[in-house]
């Protein structure tokens, strides 16, 4: 075997030639390694090309080898029409392209051969010849302008067959008042159409020329200017998404995101350079807006704020802010940001617009990704909703002012930072920031916790809880409640009628509350058939169920009439505010019932017995109600007749239905009385505890009991006991009480409703001895 | 919402309501004011004086306590006592961690759970254990559903664990402006045709 050597040369730099000995009959060693193999070129003939006929032409060819070894190269025309290869024997030949028919273009084949001596590899490359044909110029299309408005010219469309060829433009205008065109060497100048004078027009013609750079050609357009309108007119519509819920009320359903108008609310039309307002109008019940005698050729923008006004009769004034401010130096909570809707600037031009802006979620697919812009929207289209069914029994209803809080920020924490958008819960307020602010809701928006904004059975439930505030009265004692608990019945009043509100207001018997978008979370409430809990005068759902179906139509079971709105309304508005008692179904229906015709009346009993409310002998006291929550103790009679002579009566509380955790607001823990006055007089109020409470042995605990005494009459504090004093509450009521009058009395053991202490081994029974006596 | 501290447990209960959030002090003094058939007599209300209940809360509810103070990598504790107003139903428990970068549930700590309440009709403590990835205030999601009569109910409750002592941050939601009449407007784009 012949021994190869084999060399390898980096450039400049000597080698030393390894010798490789084989054994071949006599090797001098006998254990030498085997020559390395060769390693062959490799051969790149060069990317494809195409050139326009009759051009050189280049071919360039790159070999390399890994040996470092001298490649030869040679090139071959294997394609095409023949031509003639220069320095085919090295790495970069040429050629000129021949000439070829126009529209046909011709590909050319060439192989590089390269070579180390001892192999060789090859490489191909396609050259496509094609004759260099004229671009064609388009100038676009003629067209009609109003004068002193901003033109661009098109010549975009524009083109050339010769897919490698760039185009230049060169503009130059040939006919009509001279105008200054700028970038006219660009495919879009622009000018200004001058002025013309009235009842006239003015024709200005356009010549454009392209070029590839060989050939030319032009075309020519003409933009006729005629005088425009001085005033325009621009309308449109203003709508927000809605986003329903899934079936069930499990979620948020995203899919089904509905198109819904902005009713009511304040569009403006601002000035896009001063930031002023141009005009304002109303936005009507299809969410459509309209503003006449607009300057023409002015730029603005359209602008939706998240309030309804209206003034006169009826009148309301309800805004949607954000209430989230951590800059350590908030201003007030009635002067933080109003939320508002913008469309871009655009100029008024010289003819009348139809703009339509919308509100859209934000929402990405699996999480908000934008602006959750339509969520001021909902809450304040979901007060529209409500605003209309008092008009029905209204027309003529004026509303006190209500602000709605909501940010993306509002988060679930206790104890709540209306700063820091930390709320203990979505609710409403009847004087927030120390009576400073307006009535007001504070609505949940993280995502990642809870949001209301599509709720809008929710949102309509705080505003059903304003309605009580300014319209009507009422006496519950508010605190955590779940559907299914046994309640104070002011507490159920209160939640039940905020609820049968939603489902009236929106025609909706489901209330349903979702919570963290994208995950199924949530429940519902079925206004129809309720269906939690035990039915009753002190479940919030009986409640619930009793109104929406002296409302509805639909008849179903012993709902097989309808009372509609108007009744209900009139009894909230009238003797519901002024009852003697507290306010609670009983007072409720009692004072309904005189309204109404025997079959009325008849249908009122029914839907009350169907909630195991009795309907015999009804009156504001609950005198003759026999439910007693499956024979619960301290439940009835819901009010202990008293005289305040000085006979001592003893009352018991207990928190029977507030385990776990006590919230101090379940039946029985607060008692009533119903108080009568003989004489006009100060009374001395004693109330001592007879059930023992032991002491524990933490000194921390909160172990005796510490009794409350409220005097109301009509609903109005009068006078009041409520000192931390251990197992006894004595004092002499603020002024005195009216000799004839009936009062309302509530009675309460503190320590269930103490947050801060009372042990768990604290009684779930309280009794007191009770008295009222006249002072010497 | 009211945060209990009883002698047991202290329990973060996510019963959804805000009454008297602002807890009432009970005042010692009594006012001898005028009295009149028109006017009020007293400034004090008791109980919820500025705040309504708020919305209902499901008839599943979650309550929770955190125990110990959460650190990054270590594994968290996390009692969990589920409530129910539908009776006596078992009640299935799911965990959920949105960002996997935030958290992991805690080795063997399962997904799911399903919970039988005791003798007293009452649900047990369950407890969770997540291992916090990251600070800041993080969200462990926890469903809770029973089968009713009609249909499952379900709720999804997020319990926010707050991880070392940085502020939550807080998302930006249009641009904040000054409008013709020099008052904040907070402007969200619209969609245009």
């Amino acid at each position: 075997m012949r021994l190869k050597s084999s060399r390898s040369f980096s450039q400049g730099t000597a080698v030393l030639p390894l010798l490789l000995l084989a054994a071949c009959g006599g090797s001098e060693s006998p254990n030498a390694p085997p020559p390395p193999t060769n390693q062959p070129p490799v051969a790149n003939a060069g990317a494809d090309q195409t050139v326009f006929e009759g051009t050189p032409t280049n071919l360039n060819g790159v070999g390399t080898d890994a040996d470092g070894d001298t490649l030869s190269f040679a090139w071959t025309q294997t394609a095409g029409q023949l031509v003639t290869i220069n320095n085919p024997a090295m790495a970069l030949a040429d050629f000129t392209a021949p000439d070829v028919v126009a529209g046909s273009p011709e590909t050319l084949t060439f192989r590089i051969a390269v070579n180390d001596g001892a192999a060789s590899r090859t490489d191909t490359v396609n050259v496509t010849v094609e004759e260099n044909e004229p671009p064609v110029a388009n100038a676009g299309a003629n067209a009609n302008v109003f004068e002193n408005t901003p033109v661009s010219l098109d010549g975009t469309a524009s083109s050339d067959p010769n897919s490698i060829d760039t185009l230049t433009y060169a503009w130059s205008q040939i006919g009509g008042v001279a105008v200054i065109l700028n970038g006219d060497d660009t495919a879009q100048p622009t000018f200004t159409a001058p002025d013309v004078a009235p009842g006239t027009m003015e024709a200005l013609v356009f010549q454009l020329i392209v070029s590839d750079g060989v050939n030319n050609d032009t075309d020519n357009v003409t933009i006729t200017v005629e005088e425009g309108q001085s005033m325009v007119m621009i309308s449109g519509k203003v709508n927000y998404e809605f986003v329903p819920p899934n079936v069930n009320c499990n979620g948020l359903n995203f899919n089904n995101t509905v198109t819904q108008a902005i009713r009511g609310a304040t569009v403006q039309l601002i000035d896009a350079t001063s930031g002023g307002v141009i005009d304002a109008t109303t936005s009507d019940d299809l969410g459509d807006y309209v503003f006449t005698n607009v300057a023409a050729l002015t730029n603005v923008r359209l602008r939706v704020r998240a309030e309804l006004k209206r003034s006169g009769s009826p009148s309301w004034d309800f805004e949607v802010r954000d209430n989230v401010d951590t800059s350590g130096n908030p201003p007030p909570l009635q002067n933080r940001p109003l939320y508002a809707l913008d469309g871009s600037d655009f100029n008024t031009g010289g003819s009348d617009q139809v703009r339509n802006l919308t509100a859209t979620t934000g929402w990405g697919g699996a999480s908000y990704t934008g602006p959750r812009s339509a969520a001021p929207f909902a809450i304040l289209d979901a007060f529209y909703s409500a605003v209309q069914l008092v008009l029905s029994a209204d027309g003529n209803a004026n509303f006190a002012p209500l602000d709605a809080y909501w940010s993306v920020n509002n988060t679930l924490m206790s104890p709540t930072d209306l700063d820091a958008g930390e709320l203990g819960a979505s609710f409403y307020s009847s004087n927030p920031d120390g009576g400073a602010a307006n009535p007001s809701l504070f609505l949940l928006g993280d995502a990642s916790v809870d949001t209301e904004e599509f709720d809008d059975h929710v949102v309509v439930h705080e505003w059903g809880h304003y309605f009580e505030d300014t319209f009507s009265r009422s006496d519950s004692i508010g605190g955590a409640h779940s559907l299914g608990e046994t309640l104070d019945a002011r507490l159920a009043y209160g939640e039940g009628w905020a609820t049968a509100l939603a489902a009236m207001a929106l025609d909706n018997p489901l209330y349903c509350d979702t919570s963290i978008p994208g995950t199924g979370g949530g429940f519902g409430i079925d206004a129809e058939s309720g269906g939690f809990g035990v039915q009753g005068w002190y479940n919030e759902i009986s409640v619930v169920t009793f109104l929406y179906d002296l409302f509805d139509t639909a008849n179903d079971g012993t709902d097989d009439d309808s009372l509609g709105f108007q009744p209900i309304f009139d009894t909230m508005v009238g003797p519901q505010a002024s009852t003697e008692a507290f306010t609670t179904i009983f007072s409720f229906a009692a004072e309904l019932r005189p309204m109404l015709n025997a079959q009325q009346q008849a249908f009122l009993d029914s839907q009350l017995e169907r909630e195991n409310v009795d309907s015999i002998g009804l009156d504001i006291w609950a005198s003759n109600e026999t439910n007693d929550a499956g024979g619960n103790r301290d439940v009835l009679p819901l009010y202990t007749d008293m005289i305040a002579d000085g006979s001592v009566t003893n009352i018991c509380t207990n928190s029977d239905f507030d385990r776990p955790d006590r919230d101090g607001n379940k039946l029985a823990e607060d008692r009533y009385i119903r108080l009568s006055i003989p004489v006009t007089d100060s009374y001395d109020v004693l109330m001592t505890t007879t059930t023992a409470t032991p002491v524990t042995p933490d000194v921390n605990d909160r172990d005796q009991s510490d009794p409350d005494v409220y005097i109301y009459r009509d609903g109005v504090l009068i006078a009041f006991g409520n000192s931390p004093v251990d197992n006894s509450e004595a004092f002499t009521s603020q002024g005195a009480l009216i000799g004839g009058e009936i009062y309302s009395v509530m009675i309460e053991e503190w320590r269930f409703d103490d947050e801060d202490g009372a042990p768990t081994t604290y009684p779930e029974q309280i009794c007191f001895d009770l008295s009222f006596t006249a002072t010497p | 919402m009211r945060i209990y501290n009883t002698a047991m447990a202290f329990f973060v209960s996510l019963v959804i309501v805000a009454c008297g959030d602002a807890a009432v002090e009970k005042s010692a003094a009594i006012e001898e004011v005028d009295v009149s058939n028109d006017a009020p007599i007293v400034t004090f209300t008791p109980k919820s004086d500025t705040m309504s209940s708020g919305k209902p809360s499901g008839p599943i509810t979650v309550a929770y306590r955190i125990i110990g103070k959460p650190v990054v990598g270590q594994p968290v504790a996390i009692d969990l006592r589920v409530s129910s107003t539908l009776g006596p139903q078992p009640i299935n428990i799911g965990y959920r961690i949105n960002d996997a970068t935030a958290m992991q549930l805690a080795k063997s700590q399962p997904e799911t759970v399903s919970l039988a309440p005791n003798s007293d009709d009452q649900m047990g403590v369950q407890q969770v254990r997540i291992v916090p990835m990251r600070e800041g205030r993080l969200y462990l999601n926890v469903s809770a559903s029973v089968e009713t009569e009609n249909g499952s109910m379900s709720t999804v409750t997020a319990i926010p664990i707050q991880v070392g002592d940085a502020a939550r941050p807080l998302s930006k939601n249009g641009e904040l402006q000054i409008d013709a009449e020099g008052n904040q407007i907070r402007v969200l784009p619209a969609k245009e045709d």
